[in-house]
């Protein structure tokens, strides 16, 4: 049985990194584990392998880590591919209103992230696959995108055009729907909606299975474990209490949240002695250790979490063996930490 | 860089954008513009850095010579319909567009951008400051009203989105400025934005912008060498660190303005004030 932890956030918190870490931690404990990165900065993708692609590769000086990266540009395609025949997919693909589709429906990204975890979680290649999880979404998003993709093949502009049922392809709108696309094309100048009324009725065609897949991809994250990363800053700290705040039945109460980039507490109380400028400095760090104490301590007071600690470091880790000693120095990001039995 | 008639403020998620368009929208205030802050997608960033409540899609009065608002798409696909296309309310017609501009996002995208360019254009605002989306989702953003103009043929919808495409490439109304913390992917994504918005001319880089640089040590390394191990020590330490690599992605850069990072501010109120007296007068 394969395990899957999904590591969220808003960007710039360190996601991409903190995942690669508890897999490499996870790896070095014996474990065969998977790790799914979006957009890994230079230093992380060299660290797990420079030829990092769509599909599983070994990473090279850490034996049982596998490393993928998630094309999000091919993803819809693969979408469509997947839940629609030869025929339609190629159709839908070549369809002018694709592209705009395609590119401006950020939970589409999200929900492709989303798909590849399940099927390499259902493969039971890995003990354990970590996904890191994209930008666009990466709080609560990423765990709806699910939800937000059947409402957008079956959603409202379908079932007003087609009524509750599902039409053959050719079907031809219902009566209310058809003048009314007229009128509005006679103000668009051509037959603008009626076309993009025919391309949702072929994107209809992927219902079904998009239906089906999407509600097993959800059940994948309600057992899933999620790590909730966060830093002091205004954007990420509001995400994380909208996590709490909004946590739906499709969402579980983090396994850890992560408060990263923290300084060491003691120093917002130190020096204040003599005036060079060291202690100027060690001051004015002291000032953002402060901040951040409030910050932890906030969390705490509303949510009752105990963040898991990771501090501040110039550069992120290189090699495989230093992103596990990143997780491994918390003392809480080890897999049976994160509550998986050996 | 004030005197165009709108200013778009991208940058990647994190960099501190919303804090630098709130802070900007306060500067050209105080100098005594009449001005309109603009939330294009999320408004939480812009209400929480000016410390409005929540903002709504009609303008907010929230300092003087300072407006807020968030566009609400509905709204403006409403205002859209009824104003620009002259379709009447509430008609079988305005259902069919608002149905397909949920699902098409290219209408939705055209519909948000066009807001923020009418309000631009009307003569009550001498500046409007756009909160816009991350640098990932800002092209296909801006890239909306071509997109719409080549897909439609001649018509008012057509001429519409000619009007939007021309008066974001139009370099005396419209600039785009570019926000990033010196780190490798945000200012990747910079270079990468300013080079995809020149290249197909889609509106002018007015400024790139450099946040969250730390300010310089002022003090000699050999000094922090000789300096017993305790934080004294470990905080300059962690500073050189910090702001070694924060100079190599300086030099990639190539920042027009730069803001340092503040420590210890609470509020998002506080670090957009503060913010907004760095702009140099311009």
């Amino acid at each position: 049985m394969t395990s899957v932890v999904a590591v969220l956030g808003s960007g710039g918190v360190g996601k991409t990194t903190l995942s690669a870490a508890i897999a490499a931690d996870a790896a070095r404990n014996g474990r065969r584990v998977l790790v799914l990165t979006v957009d890994p900065a230079r230093r992380l993708a060299q660290a797990l392998g420079v030829r990092l692609g769509n599909t599983p590769a070994a990473v090279a000086s850490c034996p049982g880590l596998d490393a993928a990266m998630i094309d999000a540009s091919e993803s819809w395609e693969a979408i469509v591919h997947n839940h629609a025949d030869p025929a339609t997919a190629e159709r839908l693909v070549a369809n002018r209103f694709f592209r705009a589709v395609a590119d401006r429906f950020p939970s589409g990204q999200a929900y492709a992230a989303a798909e590849e975890m399940t099927r390499h979680a259902d493969s039971g290649v890995w003990d354990l696959v970590v996904v890191d999880t994209p930008p666009s979404g990466g709080g609560i998003d990423v765990l709806a995108s699910p939800r937000r993709i059947r409402a957008l093949v079956g959603g409202r502009a379908l079932r007003w055009l087609t009524g509750p049922a599902i039409p053959g392809r050719r079907a031809l709108y219902t009566v209310t729907a058809r003048p009314a696309l007229r009128l509005a094309d006679a103000v668009v100048g051509g037959p603008l909606l009626e076309d993009v009324a025919e391309f949702l009725l072929d994107l209809r065609v992927t219902y079904d299975g998009i239906s089906r897949r999407s509600r097993h991809v959800e059940s994948t994250f309600k057992t899933a474990a999620i790590v909730l990363v966060t830093t002091a800053d205004p954007a990420p700290m509001r995400e994380t209490s909208r996590y709490f705040a909004e946590l739906p039945d499709w969402a579980s109460r983090p396994r850890a949240v992560v408060f990263n980039r923290a300084l060491p507490e003691q120093w917002s109380t130190a020096g204040r002695g003599r005036g060079d400028a060291l202690e100027r400095n060690l001051e004015r760090w002291g000032d953002e250790a402060h901040r951040q104490a409030e910050a932890r301590g906030e969390l705490s007071a509303l949510y009752g979490v105990d963040p898991v600690i990771v501090p501040w470091m110039a550069e992120a880790p290189s090699t495989p063996s230093g992103l596990a000693d990143l997780a491994a120095a918390t003392g809480r990001l080890s897999a049976k930490e994160l509550g998986f039995a050996q | 860089m004030l005197d165009r008639r709108l200013l778009i403020v991208t940058g990647k998620g994190g960099t501190g954008r919303s804090a630098l368009a709130a802070s900007l929208a306060l500067h050209a205030a105080r100098l005594g513009r009449r001005v309109l802050a603009v939330a294009m997608t999320d408004p939480l960033g812009l209400e929480g850095h000016l410390r409005t409540g929540p903002l709504g899609s009609r303008p907010l009065p929230v300092r003087p010579g300072l407006w807020a608002l968030a566009i609400d798409p509905a709204a403006a696909l409403d205002e859209y319909l009824r104003l620009r296309l002259r379709v009447p309310r509430l008609g079988p017609v305005t259902r069919a567009f608002r149905v397909f501009a949920e699902t098409v996002p290219g209408i939705r995208d055209t519909v948000v951008v066009g807001k923020a360019l009418w309000e631009a254009a009307r003569s009550e605002w001498d500046l409007v400051v756009a909160d816009a989306p991350p640098t990932g989702q800002v092209l296909s953003l801006l890239r909306a009203p071509a997109t719409i103009e080549g897909l439609v043929p001649a018509s008012r919808v057509r001429d519409q989105a000619a009007w939007m495409r021309g008066m974001l490439a139009d370099h005396q109304a419209t600039g785009v400025i570019l926000v990033a913390t010196p780190e490798e992917l945000p200012v990747a994504e910079a270079t990468e934005t300013a080079t995809a918005l020149r290249g197909e001319r889609l509106a002018e880089v007015v400024a790139i912008v450099a946040n969250r640089v730390l300010p310089a040590l002022e003090v000699d390394p050999a000094v922090v060498e000789r300096e017993p191990p305790g934080a004294r020590r470990d905080a300059a330490v962690l500073h050189l660190e910090v702001a070694a690599g924060q100079r190599r992605m300086l030099a990639e850069l190539d920042a027009d303005h730069s803001f340092p990072l503040l420590f210890g501010m609470r509020t998002p109120g506080e670090v957009a004030s503060r913010l907004a007296d760095m702009w140099e007068p311009s």
